[in-house]
């Protein structure tokens, strides 16, 4: 690519630049997720059912408030209806603060007196808000405006191999744009933390990246088992993987090669550009998503070798595989297929660039599999202390 | 002829079949033509080198384990004659 990449996006009020306008719907406590469900299901609006919100300790509670909060205040977000209970720990007022200036309201079950009335006039506030939102025209934004998400899952041979080597090429080629890159997913992180740990822009990093493994195993013993005796599993061992050290190598790759900017609390609103390193959640996959788009990213880049099918409903997901059969036998999951780079028919820097043009399309409007077929799921995952 | 295999890195002394390879089957390698000494499935690694007992396998150019036998070019390089060094490099 030369020159200044662009895309089309939303210029919000405090200046974030969103790739998509939804209308989010966000109980504040798995106690208003059904009511929630009951306005989205109403309205057709996003919405991020949870099983936090009260009855949580420390660190979980706090985890489970900035990623609500990044959702509110996520540039993605067009307008947003917070669904409290009345009596939990997560405060629904907060969630319209941490929106923005955008087109936000709080409602209160309690309030609004039961589960019917409360769906009843959440129903109408939506309808509002998406009137609100319809008001947004997308505009040209620079790439280095961008900050691009990535994620594994599923893996097979073609992952470590291609699809992560092309989405670390990827990275770099947005990262020299000015744009920002996650890496998330600490336990994947594990067997290579040395490595991480010499790639970064101070030493202090290095020594966080290796202490946030740490508190992982040290979580993992309490559990009763070691990471590494789970990894690499049975599945990896069959597919031709070795060792724990050879399975993180290829995870990190879709990270890129450039220096590591500084580590994130999951959920922590993006500090800057560059490659940053998350210390995601403990849970499925959908939980270091939430973690890594609510930190601001606006588009995520996931890599599945054997085919993970969900999306976000905080933005779009894009599914990339460099295995032919998973490209050609689940083609309403899969937007990229990386196979020529395993093929030998195409060059890694080559894919990384298409990749990217890809995903400025994506921020542009294009709409990504799971947005056309309608799977998204949200989770916030557990902190690991 | 489409690729039958990948070397990640220059460095690298294994290599990984990306179809199934069968024992006795030549590979023409950028260090010559080298014969399988056992079956190497899809997703599973070759020797591209003598590899003493001890010495340590490269992939994607850095270090993910070491021989615990001594493997010889074409052997299948996988659990049986490899160990992790997870606590090893993890802080280096």
């Amino acid at each position: 690519m030369t020159g200044k990449a662009t895309f089309m996006g939303y210029r919000r009020h405090d200046g974030g630049a969103g790739v998509r306008n939804y209308v989010a719907v966000v109980p504040t406590v798995l106690c208003s997720c059904s009511v929630a469900r009951g306005i989205a299901e109403a309205t057709r609006a996003n919405v991020f059912t949870h099983d936090g919100g009260c009855g949580q300790l420390g660190p979980d509670r706090d985890h489970t408030l900035r990623v609500l909060e990044g959702v509110a205040a996520h540039p993605n977000v067009g307008a947003l209806l917070a669904v409290g209970l009345g009596c939990e720990q997560i405060d629904a007022g907060k969630l319209v603060e941490a929106a923005g200036g955008k087109p936000a309201r709080s409602i209160s079950i309690h309030e609004l007196g039961g589960n019917t009335s409360t769906v009843k006039r959440g129903t109408e506030i939506v309808k509002q808000l998406r009137r609100e939102a319809a008001k947004a025209r997308r505009v040209p934004i620079a790439a280095e405006e961008l900050t691009v998400a990535t994620q594994c899952g599923s893996s097979d041979t073609g992952s470590g191999l291609a699809s992560n080597p092309a989405t670390g090429a990827m990275a770099d080629l947005l990262a020299e744009q000015g744009g920002a890159v996650i890496l998330g997913e600490t336990g994947s992180l594990y067997g290579a933390a040395g490595l991480m740990a010499r790639r970064v822009a101070a030493k202090e990093i290095g020594d966080r990246i290796i202490e946030m493994t740490d508190v992982l195993e040290g979580y993992y013993m309490r559990m009763g088992n070691s990471l590494r005796e789970a990894n690499p599993t049975p599945g990896n061992i069959a597919g031709g993987l070795t060792t724990l050290v050879e399975k993180s190598l290829g995870g990190v790759r879709k990270g890129g090669t450039t220096p590591i900017r500084g580590v994130l609390e999951a959920g922590e609103r993006i500090r800057g550009k560059g490659l940053w390193v998350m210390n995601t959640s403990m849970g499925l996959g959908a939980c270091a998503t939430a973690d890594m788009l609510a930190s601001g990213a606006q588009v995520m880049v996931y890599t599945t070798g054997m085919g993970n099918p969900v999306g976000s409903p905080l933005g779009p997901v894009v599914k990339v595989t460099a295995t032919k059969g998973t490209a050609e036998s689940l083609a309403d999951i899969i937007d990229f297929d990386a196979s020529p780079v395993l093929l030998g028919d195409e060059s890694v820097q080559d894919c990384g660039r298409r990749l990217l043009d890809e995903v400025l399309e994506v921020a542009s409007g294009r709409q990504v599999s799971s947005e056309r077929t309608g799977h998204n799921v949200f989770a916030i995952g557990k902190m690991v202390v | 002829m489409r690729r039958r295999y990948i070397v990640v890195d220059e460095r690298d002394n294994v290599a990984t079949a990306i179809v199934d390879l069968s024992m006795g089957e030549h590979v023409e390698t950028l260090r010559g033509r080298i014969v399988l000494l056992g079956e190497i499935r899809y997703g599973h690694k070759f020797a591209l080198e003598d590899i003493p007992l001890g010495g340590y396998i490269v992939k994607y150019g850095e270090q993910i384990g070491r021989a615990t036998a001594s493997i010889t070019r074409g052997d299948h390089v996988h659990v049986h004659n490899v160990e992790d060094i997870v606590d090893e490099v993890r802080k280096r």
